[in-house]
Order: C-alpha cells, then sequence, then structure tokens
C-alpha cells in the first residue's frame, strides 16, 4: 500500500488486526492474516456481498469482493494475507466488522457463542 | 521477456474499478478517478499557452511543474502498482528477470487508459526508450490548438523518468514506503533519471517518443 | 456492472463514456496538477479549472441524460456518475430551479489535498464546481450563463464538509462570472 503505515494492531479473537493509514490519511484499511488461506469455497460465505470478483484464471487468482457500507475485501487465493478497505460509515466500527466478516470467511464460530 | 502483456491488461481490465458509495475507487493501494482527458488536456494547454503569450521566460518553469506532476503520479501510481495485491496476483507470477519489472509496469499502464505505450529500449540501469501512438495529452493538443513548436506531453514524460528512478535509482523491488522523503531521494538526487520528449505528435511527428536517461 | 459502462479498447488503451477518453488518474496527481497550475496563474486558476470542468462533464452528460428523464432522475444519474467516476459523493437535496446548496463530505480532491499538502486556505474543488454546474445546467435545462458555483465550506480548509452554492439567474444578469 502506497504511503500507508502501521498504526494499530489489535487482537481480536485470535485475530490479528493491522490498521493501517491510507493514502487519504484516513484509517480505512485493516490487514488481516487469517488463520489459514483462503480458498474460493470460502468467499461464498461472506453475506450482503454486492459485487464478487475473482480472477481465477490467474496463477495466483485474485479477488475483490465488494460488501455496500461495509468494506472492499481484496486478496489472493492461497495467500492468508487479506486486506479490508472500509466505507467511510463503517470506520467507527472496523474492528467488529471485520472480525465478523473474518468469522463469515472462515466458518468460525464466535469465542462463547451456544452451540 | 516473460510478461504477457494482453493477459496483464485482460485481467486489469477485468476489475470493477468503480466508485463505491463513498464515491471512491480503491485499487493497487491508492484512490483512482477515472478522468476526463479533455480535463486535463485543456486545464493544463490552457495555462502553459498563457505563459507563452504573457511570461515567456517563465515556460520552462511551468512545464517543469506539469512534468513533476507526471513524476509524483509515476512514483505514487507505478509504485503502489508494483507494491499492491493486484500486481502479486497479476504480474509477479510471469516475472523472471529484474526487466520484467519494466515490461509488467508498461503493461499495466497499458490499462490505464493514456494510449499505448510500448518499450521500444531498455538498457537496464542506463536508458529507457518508449514510444505511444496515441498519447491523450497529444490528442487533446490536436483537437483544439495548432502545429506546436515543444512537445507537450507532460505526464507521459514524468512517467517514464518514474519507472527508471523507482527501478534503478531505488529499487521498488525491496518494498521501501512511498513517502516524500523516499519521492525525493529518488527523483531529485544526483544520478536521477529524466526524460526528453524528442517527437511528439503535435509537432507533427507520427508518434511522440520519450527518451530516459541519468541527470550528470 | 456499472451504470454507465466505460467502453475499453485494449488496442489503443483507450477508454471511453458517451464520447469522452477518460483516463485512470490517483489523487497525487489530480492535486499536484491542481498545485502545478495555480502556482503558475495565481487566482485565475480556479475559474479554468471550473470552465474546463464544466466543458468536459456538459458534453459527456449531454450524451447520458435524456430530455425526456424527470428533473430528479437527471440529478440521480449526474450524482451516480460522479460516484462511479471516483470523485467522491454529493448530497443535492437542497437545490431546486431557482438554485440552493450542494454538499459532499467525500470529495477525492479535498481528501486528496489534505493528505498531500495539508489544509489551504481557499476552496480546492473547483472541479467539483464545474461538474455541478453542467449538471445544474442539464437537468434544468438552462444555458450556462445562467448557473454559477462557488465552494465555500471545503475539507481542504479544515471544514467538516465542502458546501457549494448554486446560483441561478435568468440569463441577463450573469453575476460577472
Amino acid at each position: 500500500m502506497t504511503s500507508t503505515r502501521e498504526v494499530a494492531c489489535l487482537h481480536l479473537e485470535n485475530l490479528e488486526l493491522v490498521m493501517v493509514v491510507d493514502c487519504f490519511g484516513d484509517h480505512r484499511i485493516v490487514e488481516v492474516n487469517l488463520p489459514h488461506p483462503p480458498e474460493i469455497a470460502d468467499l461464498k460465505r461472506l453475506t450482503d456481498v454486492g459485487r464478487q470478483t475473482i480472477l481465477s484464471d490467474l496463477p495466483r487468482p485474485f479477488f475483490r469482493i465488494d460488501c455496500p457500507g461495509r468494506f472492499l475485501l481484496t486478496g489472493i487465493i492461497g495467500d492468508p494475507k487479506v486486506r479490508f478497505t472500509l466505507r467511510q460509515a463503517a470506520l467507527t466500527k472496523a474492528p467488529k466488522i471485520v472480525s465478523q466478516a473474518v468469522r463469515e470467511l472462515l466458518n468460525l464460530k464466535r469465542k462463547g457463542a451456544k452451540r | 521477456m516473460a510478461i504477457d502483456e494482453n493477459a496483464v491488461v485482460a485481467a486489469c481490465s477485468h476489475l470493477p474499478l468503480i466508485g463505491n458509495e463513498d464515491g471512491l475507487i480503491p485499487a493497487f493501494g491508492l484512490y483512482l478517478t477515472r478522468h476526463y482527458a479533455d480535463f486535463y488536456n485543456r486545464s493544463s494547454f490552457e495555462a502553459v499557452r498563457q505563459v507563452e503569450q504573457y511570461r515567456p521566460e517563465a515556460i520552462l518553469q511551468t512545464e517543469a511543474g506539469l512534468i513533476e506532476a507526471g513524476m509524483l503520479c509515476a512514483f505514487y501510481t507505478f509504485g503502489g502498482i508494483m507494491l499492491s495485491q493486484e500486481w502479486e496476483a497479476v504480474v509477479t507470477p510471469m516475472i523472471e528477470s529484474d526487466d520484467d519489472w519494466v515490461y509488467g509496469v508498461i503493461a499495466v499502464v497499458n490499462s490505464l487508459g493514456w494510449g499505448k505505450w510500448r518499450l521500444e529500449q531498455l538498457i537496464p540501469g542506463e536508458r529507457l526508450e518508449i514510444s505511444i501512438a496515441n498519447s491523450y495529452e497529444s490528442a487533446g493538443w490536436i483537437g483544439h490548438y495548432p502545429r506546436s513548436q515543444r512537445p507537450r506531453c507532460y505526464l507521459a514524460q514524468g512517467g517514464c523518468a518514474g519507472i527508471m528512478n523507482l527501478l534503478y535509482q531505488g529499487d521498488i523491488r525491496q518494498a521501501p514506503a512511498l513517502n516524500p522523503d523516499y519521492f525525493q531521494e529518488i527523483f531529485h538526487s544526483p544520478g536521477s533519471f529524466r526524460c526528453q520528449e524528442i517527437a511528439c505528435r503535435t509537432m507533427g511527428d507520427d508518434m511522440c517518443r520519450f527518451v530516459t536517461t541519468r541527470t550528470l | 456492472m456499472a451504470d454507465f459502462p466505460v467502453q475499453f479498447n485494449p488496442a489503443l488503451n483507450q477508454a471511453r463514456l458517451a464520447g469522452s477518453n477518460m483516463v485512470f488518474h490517483c489523487h497525487y496527481y489530480n492535486c499536484a496538477v491542481h498545485k502545478a497550475i495555480e502556482e503558475t496563474l495565481g487566482d485565475q486558476a480556479t475559474g479554468l479549472f471550473r470552465e474546463t470542468a464544466a466543458a468536459a462533464v456538459r458534453s459527456q452528460l449531454r450524451h447520458l441524460i435524456d430530455t425526456h428523464d424527470a428533473v430528479i432522475t437527471r440529478f440521480s444519474k449526474g450524482r451516480t456518475l460522479f460516484q462511479q467516476l471516483g470523485f467522491g459523493s454529493f448530497d443535492a437535496q437542497q437545490l431546486t430551479s431557482a438554485g440552493g446548496v450542494v454538499v459532499s463530505n467525500s470529495s477525492h480532491y479535498a481528501l486528496g489535498w489534505l493528505s498531500q499538502y495539508g489544509i489551504r486556505e481557499t476552496p480546492v474543488c473547483q472541479f467539483i464546481e464545474g461538474y455541478l454546474k453542467a449538471l445544474v445546467e442539464i437537468a434544468y435545462g438552462l444555458a450556462p450563463e445562467q448557473v454559477a458555483v462557488r465552494e465555500t465550506d471545503c475539507m481542504a480548509k479544515g471544514d467538516a464538509n465542502c458546501r457549494f452554492v448554486v446560483e441561478v439567474s435568468d440569463g441577463e444578469d450573469t453575476h460577472g462570472h
């Protein structure tokens, strides 16, 4: 990311969320190292998805998933590092929104949730 | 040369680079606009023409400001592209040698709507020659003004210099932080690359040609 | 799918939308060109940006906005296009055929300028002034000399949002604009 810098690192439910300043000087970007690399099937679990692009023909398939009102999620299939670019309206709830999306993505249960 | 330009352009053009509800286009680690070529052409050319008419002694300074904008564009946009997830997915698997970074970034430039850039010669670390058959800047001049006595593709001049500075004055392959200090270091220090537009369609040439070499 | 699809010709690396060539640029370039031209022309630069923006946008909107569209649809299209192209977003609910106010809390130019150069003393969103001028002309079927748009508040000045005052005249009084 151009001219971004890490400003905070949150540990939330065993996830490391790295908040970085984007090139507008805002905290719109959250980078996450997932516990395991996402597969195409994982992407289908995300809810409230708007536009979804998966360049699956590439040797390293790139995905770009837009969730209106919340974020743009980008990453590479097989690479655990993904990036959330948040919408303005979602900035104040960034950790919650990102951790919820990661749980959806990886089909993780919330800690303490009833089975 | 391992870069498949058609594949790169196809991949980039499949990305839905469309503003979200905030009206922002996040891509390549940047916020992009899909801007009006006419807006930039007319704004830049009218400013330059006013200087030519009323303050001809300031023309080089004015052009330098526009070329500097092109260099900033190259630094952040090309640099951002080469550090992006998109680059990692689309271009990195094709890279076999350091020179492929140059071919790769030109392939991505050829999806930005700037006219068709063609790499004519690369002497790594020394010289880059690029031609553009249909630069949008020259097209904008030709559409509105008489034949020019001087080249007019300011963005492209900054862009060509930027490619060489990012790769051979600095080293984008090492993923440096793209910040103002690094810009100064690689664009405004002894040996930094500068570009000369040696032919321009606005002057009646068949295409625009750019030669980038180190400053002494 | 975009509301207004851009036609990309890979053989020419040319992108066209409703008769206009479109080029990708980031805010670093957009703001640096703005700065270079301001440094060259001084106060005259604002008028140049505004007029060149209005001319470029007017030409395109004439192709995209149907004269049979209701006024609200015309504004909706103009707003959607503005967002699609990455210039930010705006709220024109306080605008009528007699003029009014448009507010933006997401302006590519203002956010870009702030992050690149910091607070400035004067508004920076002349491109948006020109865009809104062209949109108001076409939405209400007005001549260019009847519409004037001025940015009074700008996030690049440190204001909470960008605020544009739209003046509509009967065509005889052009307010010297």
